[in-house]
């Protein structure tokens, strides 16, 4: 558990330190937002979710392939401190707090530029589509944590890693988009529950599966 | 006995082919509105995903394998995994195309959003980023490695799509979102004498293709 935690002062401190890298996550938010209200002002709501969850998605891809991004020598070093589950447990958390921060920051600025959808006007509307969005990005990011350590031992190359994980992301996309299209909708806390726990299964198999696969991946 | 074994499945799978095909185009089966003479692309479809699915589960086992064992052994077990991802892709995409012309006369088009149709385009892409990633690593011991474990995490993840998520949500297929099954009464006792020995010999067709160029690779060498 120490070790959980060194690893964790760590890669806060590493983000500390290249604070400038680490928003330049909202900014690629914010730049790709905005691009998207230039192109289409006023989206239907399938089409503001459809573009909310491509914005989130490509973001947080960036953050999960820099989170594995390191110089050699320092895995080197990290792999004496910690086992291979650990390195994968402390960076997956690194990613899911980035990947939270720029969901986060996308539904703030769609909300700006766009608007909420007619539907998702009240309090508990858009409480429910921050729950769906924040569930969803998880799951993203368990998955992408997995296959950016898978690409960043096959070279680093980040057009692998997408091609990795797009496929391997798919399902919970679709989860992902079921559970907030309910959300939009404003659909009963019931009826969301189901695809909410799918988003939750999307998260912890990988998380597991990761776990398990981790030190055959890992080992040098 | 190994030998006597392996020409008696061998010529199980070939003669259960060789009924499914006949029986499957001359067989009679029950007349369904819409379906009509479509129905008989059960025997000729579904047996490919089955197929696949069988052959992906080889690769899988053999990825298991090489992860597990060391040197020359775990590189043998990493070439099988290889090739019955190959032939699982061939047999993955005979189920697409018979299924989207099935579509197209069935539902009016060759593609639809269906969760069985997005759990195909997955696996497919799934296992095309697999052979992507194989081809980005020189080392062979590390491409066994990292291949293995990719294989392992995305077998996991399909199956979990395939076979879970579509029970979520409506499907034009039949046996989901309301359509009549196969399984209820559409597929009568004559159906299923055809529909199981084609599963049989299909998936017993596959393991022996992949036997061959198994044994292809290694002379090959």
């Amino acid at each position: 558990m120490k070790r959980w935690w060194t690893l964790g002062r760590w890669a806060l401190q590493a983000d500390f330190r290249h604070r400038a890298q680490s928003v330049q996550f909202i900014l690629f938010t914010a730049v790709a937002t905005y691009l998207v209200y230039s192109v289409a002002p006023s989206p239907s709501p399938t089409v503001w979710l459809a573009l909310l969850w491509v914005v989130v998605l490509f973001s947080a891809m960036q953050a999960a392939f820099r989170a594995f991004h390191e110089p050699e020598s320092l895995w080197a070093y990290l792999n004496q401190l910690a086992s291979p589950a650990a390195i994968l447990g402390v960076k997956s958390l690194q990613v899911a707090v980035h990947t939270l921060l720029t969901a986060a920051a996308a539904l703030l600025l769609f909300g700006l530029f766009f608007g909420m959808p007619e539907s998702a006007q009240s309090i508990e509307a858009v409480l429910k589509v921050t729950v769906a969005l924040m569930l969803g990005s998880l799951a993203f990011a368990a998955t992408m944590s997995f296959t950016s350590a898978l690409a960043s031992r096959a070279g680093s190359n980040p057009t692998l890693m997408a091609t990795l994980s797009l496929p391997l992301l798919l399902p919970a996309v679709l989860v992902a988009r079921r559970a907030s299209s309910l959300a939009v909708a404003n659909q009963d806390w019931a009826e969301l529950a189901i695809p909410l726990f799918g988003e939750v299964v999307m998260m912890g198999l990988p998380l597991a599966l990761g776990s398990v696969l981790m030190p055959y991946l890992w080992k040098q | 006995m190994k030998n006597g074994f392996s020409i008696a499945w061998k010529t199980a799978a070939a003669a259960l082919v060789c009924y499914s095909l006949v029986a499957g185009l001359a067989a009679p089966v029950p007349r369904l509105f819409i379906l009509n003479e479509t129905i008989r692309n059960l025997y000729f479809h579904v047996p490919m995903w089955f197929t696949m699915i069988a052959l992906m589960g080889v690769s899988l086992g053999h990825s298991i394998g090489s992860l597990q064992r060391p040197g020359q052994a775990g590189l043998e077990a990493d070439q099988k995994a290889r090739l019955a991802a190959e032939v699982s892709l061939v047999f993955a995409s005979l189920g697409l195309f018979t299924g989207m012309i099935w579509a197209r006369f069935t539902w009016g088009a060759y593609w639809t959003n269906d969760p069985k149709l997005n759990g195909t385009a997955v696996a497919i892409l799934i296992y095309l980023a697999y052979f992507v990633l194989r081809s980005s690593v020189e080392d062979p011991e590390k491409r066994a490695r990292l291949a293995g474990t990719f294989n392992i995490f995305a077998f996991v993840l399909m199956i979990v799509f395939i076979g879970v998520l579509p029970r979520m949500t409506d499907s034009l297929h039949p046996g989901n979102g309301g359509n009549p099954a196969f399984g209820s009464y559409d597929l009568d006792s004559g159906m299923r004498a055809v529909f199981y020995p084609a599963v049989l010999g299909w998936i017993g067709i596959g393991i022996w293709i992949v036997e061959l160029r198994v044994r292809l690779t290694r002379l090959s060498k």
